[in-house]
């Protein structure tokens, strides 16, 4: 099973730069019928990866996702899984190139450094510590979905702003739906997130038997809960529109680099499980 | 041998007085493939009536006087027809008639190149045709053909994208920024033609509200029972712009009636994200500062011009691939209408019944000893021969050039299903054999 594991972790980001490419080719050039070749492409590449985390759990007896590299992965399919929804939902792919340039960012991180560990600390298995993670990766994936519409949001505004009327013009969707959609995605992001912090705490209070503001990457992800829970405050209660949105939804997918690269490379804390 | 042949005139054979003449409703088109059903020196004819042309597919026999038979049938019914010059006209022949529909289907030889009402009336067209007529199996093939090349058009290149008129291309915008105009509001200033018109295009897309504000009343009254909009008077314009999605400005006036002051009074109260702003006065209604606002469009004429002129070189840019798709699909028609002929249709229902024969006595060779072979050979060889003998008798009477012998040459290659690829299994077989 182990070639089989290292075979497609070698394939999957091939799979998705090619997605990648097909995607920037459908938005520069061709028309509708590009399209099926890429949504075709695309769940292709959904299921090798899908068979590709089952392989990893069944190797390895627990989650692929207890370290920073495969939960990178993990992300990779989340997003694309997401995006792959929204696209049959909204009946455009304009996105794709954008969110795929992500996946494949991630994608080809995690390929590059991901090590399988068969042992695991006792402490980490469980169902507690399950549901937390899955949480939080999947409220990362709406977060990262929502700041790609957010970029889509500001280029279009600012495209027709100026009356400019060149490939983002024609190609992506109305500013209404942009908004819509990055609105959306925050707010389900939001509501994830709020669950993987309540589940972490309680599951760090009752196995770790440690405070979660002890540690760099619960105090990263406090920040980030307050950065999109303001956002959704003042939408609602002060009638903020897409542009402020689109930036606060940037704003806050920083945050989230920031505790997924920085805080977890660099700093320390419980989340280091080593 | 058949001829096919368009006659007809267009926009840019004849001029707009010449063409309204001619445009003929439904039922006029109904009279002519009366009378072309009684022409025999027609074997069919269907015709295509829009503003921009009225033109005659036919399928003359060669006795057929052309264009005399057809300019008769169309004058049995506008006989003004017969003092339309010469020079109006255009005929078309065999590969050149179908380049013209299968263009015409594309939208290729529309005023508005790539718009996309053509082919709906080509398929009107059709079916007025199909009513009248006993269907004639080239016609069905040419016009099916003509669908698809239409079709594929439309979904393989960008002919028909981006707006190219100015009241189109300001929809346009405003779809892009505000999205779905179903439960959006339209507010129209002033009571200008280029305004109404743009209102117009808005209500065809399902625009949700139409408000009305003018100076004068009457005439925005008479403007609202047009459009079925609500008038608010002029002194209620700020409310109604904390309501509208969309406005368009096309007042006759020497101030401006929309100010900077004036938006930043309005738009902390308004709940709509954006706020589209369509000046077509001359001069201008709105205050250029305006569109400085954030979530606030503001475009004027000249924009407007710019953009439609873009899509328009946009779509002759696409003009080369939809050329080459057409291309494709009268490659497509030739083909197929090779096919037809009796020859290659006997060759190869003897090719394909060969092949099957066999494939299936070397499937069962092994059973039967070594020198009963070339009696098993013989033996399927002659009942083969003993049925295809009648059905191969008849096809060798179809000449191709009937609408009955290609009828039959048509339902022998269905029934045989010699226009799809040979199983596979059967073509190593026959090769085995051989």
């Amino acid at each position: 099973m182990d070639w089989v594991i290292r075979f497609l972790n070698i394939l999957l980001p091939v799979l998705y730069v090619s997605c990648l490419f097909l995607y920037g080719f459908l938005f520069v050039h061709a028309g509708a019928w590009q399209g099926r070749r890429c949504r075709l492409l695309l769940r292709s590449t959904l299921g090798i990866h899908l068979l590709y985390l089952a392989l990893v759990a069944l190797a390895c007896g627990r989650l692929p996702m207890t370290n920073l590299y495969e939960a990178l992965s993990f992300l990779a399919f989340a997003i694309a899984a997401v995006y792959a929804y929204l696209e049959q939902r909204v009946k455009d792919e304009s996105a794709g190139v954008f969110i795929l340039a992500f996946v494949f960012l991630f994608q080809i991180l995690s390929s590059a450094f991901v090590t399988h560990e068969s042992h695991l600390s006792p402490m980490l298995q469980g169902w507690g510590f399950a549901l937390h993670v899955v949480l939080a990766l999947l409220s990362y994936a709406a977060l990262a979905i929502s700041a790609v519409f957010s970029a889509m949001y500001l280029m279009l505004y600012y495209e027709i702003k100026r009356h400019r009327f060149g490939l983002i013009y024609s190609r992506l969707p109305s500013l209404d739906v942009l908004g819509t959609l990055c609105y959306q995605g925050a707010r389900v992001g939001f509501v994830l997130l709020t669950l993987a912090i309540f589940s972490g705490v309680v599951w760090s209070h009752q196995v770790l038997s440690v405070a979660w503001y002890k540690d760099a990457k619960g105090i990263v992800a406090l920040v980030t809960w307050l950065v999109y829970g303001v956002l959704l405050v003042l939408k609602s209660r002060w009638r903020w529109h897409g542009l402020r949105v689109a930036y606060f939804s940037l704003a806050g997918f920083a945050v989230i680099l920031f505790s997924l690269m920085v805080v977890n490379l660099f700093l320390t804390g419980f989340h280091g499980f080593s | 041998m058949f001829k096919w042949v368009v006659f007809g005139m267009n926009h840019e054979t004849a001029p707009l007085e010449v063409r309204e003449r001619l445009a003929l409703s439904a039922d006029e088109v109904r009279r002519v493939l009366q009378r072309a059903e009684q022409t025999p020196a027609l074997d069919s004819a269907a015709v295509l009536s829009t503003c921009n042309r009225t033109e005659m597919v036919a399928i003359v026999s060669s006795r057929g006087g052309v264009p005399q038979d057809l300019l008769a049938l169309l004058s049995a019914v506008r006989p003004e027809v017969e003092r339309i010059p010469a020079s109006s006209w255009y005929l078309h022949r065999a590969e050149a008639a179908v380049r013209h529909l299968f263009r015409v289907s594309a939208g290729l030889d529309s005023m508005l190149v790539g718009e996309p009402q053509i082919l709906g009336q080509v398929k009107e067209a059709y079916q007025l045709y199909c009513e009248m007529c006993q269907p004639h199996p080239v016609f069905n093939k040419l016009f099916h053909l003509a669908f698809r090349c239409g079709k594929r058009v439309r979904t393989e290149t960008r002919l028909g994208e981006g707006a190219v008129s100015v009241a189109y291309a300001a929809v346009e915008l405003a779809m892009k920024i505000v999205g779905s105009l179903a439960q959006k509001t339209a507010l129209l200033i002033g009571a200008g033609e280029t305004g109404e018109l743009v209102a117009r295009h808005l209500i065809d897309k399902q625009i949700g509200r139409l408000l009305l504000c003018n100076r004068t009343a009457e005439r925005a009254e008479r403007l609202a029972q047009r459009l079925k909009g609500q008038v608010l008077p002029f002194e209620a314009l700020e409310r109604a712009l904390e309501e509208a999605d969309v406005v368009l400005c096309c007042a006759e006036s020497p101030t401006r009636l929309l100010t900077r002051e004036q938006l930043s009074k309005v738009l902390p109260r308004r709940s709509s994200p954006a706020l589209f702003l369509i000046d077509l006065g001359v001069p201008r209604n709105c205050e250029p500062e305006c569109g400085r606002w954030e979530n606030v469009f503001l475009y004027d004429l000249d924009d407007l011009k710019r953009l439609a002129e873009l899509n328009l070189a946009r779509r002759r840019e696409e003009i080369p691939k939809a050329e080459t798709i057409v291309e494709e699909m009268i490659g497509e028609f030739a083909l197929w209408h090779r096919s037809l002929q009796a020859e290659p249709t006997i060759r190869q229902l003897t090719q394909r019944v060969e092949a099957i024969r066999a494939g299936e006595v070397e499937k069962h060779r092994k059973r039967f000893e070594g020198e009963h072979w070339d009696d098993l050979d013989a033996l399927t060889r002659g009942i083969i021969g003993k049925i295809l003998h009648s059905p191969l008798e008849k096809l060798k009477e179809c000449d191709g050039k009937t609408s009955h012998g290609m009828a039959r040459l048509e339902a022998t290659r269905e029934l045989f299903g010699l226009d799809e690829p040979e199983h596979p299994e059967q073509d190593d077989s026959a090769r085995n054999a051989q």
